[in-house]
């Protein structure tokens, strides 16, 4: 059966069509990555529009081009001009910088960056081949109420990891679970919230919303400042130069208790909602240098200090894309980008999607694996492409890509409204920005919206009792984790300050056993006993040492 | 007495949003043995009044930030003049959609926007002209020709 479905979706991506697209994807992630300010998650928004006239399967391979492409193309400015091209690749530029300037090696400097990526990139897809299968398996057991929780915390987790307000963040997430109900219902078609207006009596597209709110207000603040508008997007010092691929591979092997300790933290932070590439990177590195033999190198140009960030970035793509596959829930925008693809294609995202649309998810892995390939081959090719964009002005380049929005937005429907609705949120995403309200929440709530308002209706379907919600495991495991990720951040806020930070842990540990303990089998209850017994250990452990905590910081004081 | 802050006028404007929108579920037809309509988006709004109103409180309960002073009205204009400006640009451009098509339309927009962003010297603007026909051209062209896309024509040529 696996076999089957591989070589099925290996016949519908060995096409030179989908290949072609998927270079062509690889190409503009990799440009994209490399242009400071330029994300890959904007790269990806603003590539939907042109996957329409594709297939599912060949869309998402261009889209997973350009994922895996923007991943890697981040490392090109940070290593040639010190300015990371994406929040990915911020550590990258710690020693990727200094081994290019101070030491004169940009070409094996690169070259590390390059061949970190790509393993990091392999390891990954290993990962996601084996563990989303895997975890759809549990995804399988799911019922409604489970669903729907499990959305419900897709959501808070979101929030709460999105910025310093979690109630912001909140409030945005709802605010796109609002936009979502604004048309016709999922289950007998009654309009709601058209406000006389016949246009909006089918409800906001998917993609005006998502470019409007992320990619056209993003653009907005980056022309904000009159100064910064006028200026190229590069510092124009970067030059191409010759990546020296054997040196490097080499020099990448022989790293690889780094290698694979980096690429595992960049899976599993990949798992983790909300928790991208940004993290990934930064505790890679970290933990790389803690973990060096000269610790002192690290910043002056270790090799160690470009692998590890590099193959951790790549690498959370796969992790990113273990829970699309397998629970149906974005794991970061990119991937809430691709289910809102889905959707359009009429595949709707669900736990069981592995089962139900064996084909196009194990064209995922593939193109995930082949895409790390193209990235070793282009990129560079797209060196010199790159050293050519740092010259474009920023203003010249955000005019074009508002007008390449309304283009694509347009050519979803041919409907002019689109392009009204396009405008109306690409201000409500300015606005929002300005304000300090995450968009990302609301994206992933205008993308999950339907999806939960339709499970809530199968719930209600059965039962109108909401106990179900607590009596039901996976429900109750759901909630536990909403609830904990809401108090998350406090925590860590206070941490070591306040003396309840200190039965965090314990508490939740306990909490969670208790789902856990109600599961069938023999494994996962005996996983719940170790867990309340971890916590209850734990517990007293941190009575009896006693309740105090070090003095707080002034600010928290104050507040 | 100290005057609301920024948050505190958000909250209140949120709170007034809910409010219609609660109001506006009042309308949506029920039917028998199906899920109320109203019932998802009634929990979404309840859900939402509550975070709006922890927000509201915070917002009171906070410390008045210190006044970033732009220099009034004027000066905020100047401040957010090139956000205002593409908002501006594209609202124009929409209006002008039907009547001048998505070609002529869109080198327009792009090369009024640029003009406006970017320096006013007569290379630059020469650049920016054909910057703005190279660049829609090209993209309109793949859209119509190559992706097979009809967008809009202008109402004087037809064509394009």
């Amino acid at each position: 059966m696996i076999l089957e479905n591989i070589i099925a979706a290996s016949g519908e991506l060995a096409n030179i069509n989908t290949l072609l697209l998927m270079m062509l994807g690889v190409m503009a992630g990799l440009l994209a990555g490399a242009i400071p300010g330029f994300t890959i998650a904007m790269a990806v928004v603003l590539v939907l529009p042109f996957t329409f006239g594709m297939t599912a399967i060949q869309g998402l391979a261009t889209m997973i081009g350009v994922y895996v492409g923007g991943l890697s193309g981040g490392l090109m400015s940070g290593i040639l001009t010190g300015i990371p091209g994406t929040p990915s690749s911020v550590a990258t530029t710690f020693d990727g910088f200094p081994l290019a300037r101070e030491r004169g090696k940009p070409g094996l400097a690169l070259g590390v960056g390059v061949w970190a990526s790509f393993f990091g990139g392999i390891i990954a897809a290993v990962c996601l081949a084996l563990i989303a299968p895997q975890l759809a398996r549990i995804g399988l057991e799911f019922q409604p109420w489970d669903y729907f929780t499990l959305m419900m915390f897709a959501i808070t987790v979101t929030a709460s990891l999105a910025g310093d307000n979690m109630i912001k963040g909140l409030i945005s997430g709802m605010l796109g679970l609002l936009a979502a109900t604004v048309g016709e219902d999922v289950v007998v078609g009654v309009p709601r919230f058209n406000f006389g207006i016949d246009a909006i009596g089918q409800g906001f597209a998917f993609l005006p919303v998502l470019i409007g709110l992320f990619a056209f207000s993003r653009l907005l603040s980056d022309v904000q400042d009159t100064t910064t508008a006028t200026r190229k997007l590069g510092t124009g010092t970067a030059e191409a130069v010759r990546i020296e691929h054997l040196k490097s591979a080499k020099a990448v092997l022989t790293d690889w208790i780094n290698l694979l300790r980096s690429s595992f933290i960049g899976v599993f932070v990949g798992v983790l909602p909300a928790a991208g590439s940004s993290i990934s990177n930064v505790l890679a590195y970290d933990q790389a240098k803690k973990s060096a033999k000269n610790p002192s190198e690290f910043g002056k140009g270790a090799v160690e200090g470009i692998v590890a960030p590099e193959a951790s970035n790549n690498a959370t793509a796969g992790g990113a894309l273990i829970v699309m596959m397998a629970l149906g829930i974005p794991g970061d925008i990119i991937t809430a980008v691709m289910l809102g693809a889905l959707l359009i294609h009429d595949v709707t995202p669900s736990p069981s999607f592995i089962a139900e649309e064996p084909v196009i998810a194990y064209a995922i892995f593939i193109s995930f694996f082949i895409a790390n390939f193209m990235m070793l081959a282009l990129q560079s090719v797209t060196l010199r492409g790159f050293v050519l964009i740092t010259k474009v002005r920023i203003h010249m380049l955000t005019s074009v890509i508002l007008f390449y929005c309304a283009l694509g937005v347009f050519a979803l429907n041919n409907i002019e409204f689109d392009l009204w609705t396009l405008f109306g949120f690409g201000v409500l995403g300015f606005v929002m920005r300005c304000f300090g309200f995450p968009v990302v929440p609301m994206i992933l709530g205008v993308v999950l919206g339907r999806i939960a308002e339709d499970s809530l209706s199968r719930v209600v379907a059965i039962s109108y009792d909401p106990i179900v919600f607590l009596s039901r495991p996976w429900s109750l495991f759901f909630i536990i984790l909403a609830i904990m990720s809401m108090i998350f951040p406090l925590y860590q806020a206070h941490r070591g300050t306040r003396p309840w930070t200190k039965f965090f842990v314990p508490t939740f540990l306990i909490a969670l056993s208790v789902p856990v303990f109600m599961m069938n089998g023999i494994v996962r209850p005996s996983i719940a006993g170790l867990m309340l017994v971890s916590g209850i250990v734990l517990f007293f452990l941190r009575m009896r040492n006693g309740m105090t905590v070090s003095a707080p910081p002034a600010n928290i004081d104050s507040n | 007495m100290q005057g609301l802050n920024r948050d505190t006028l958000i909250a209140i404007f949120l709170l007034i949003v809910c409010g219609v929108f609660f109001y506006n579920t009042i309308g949506i037809k029920a039917f028998p043995e199906q899920m109320s309509p109203a019932l998802w988006p009634r929990l979404i709004l309840s859900v939402l009044t509550v975070l709006v109103l922890i927000y509201l409180f915070q917002s009171i309960m906070a410390a008045q930030p210190e006044r970033v002073s732009r220099g009034g009205f004027i000066g905020w204009l100047k401040y957010y003049q090139n956000p205002i400006w593409c908002f501006l640009c594209f609202f124009i451009f929409l209006i002008l959609l039907p009547y001048l098509g998505m070609l002529i339309s869109g080198v327009l927009f792009v090369f009024v926007l640029m003009t406006i962003l970017g320096e006013r010297t007569p290379r630059s603007i020469g650049i920016n002209l054909v910057s703005a026909l190279f660049m829609v051209g090209g993209m309109w062209l793949l859209f119509t020709q190559a992706l097979g896309v009809i967008l809009p024509t202008s109402m004087f040529t037809y064509a394009f």
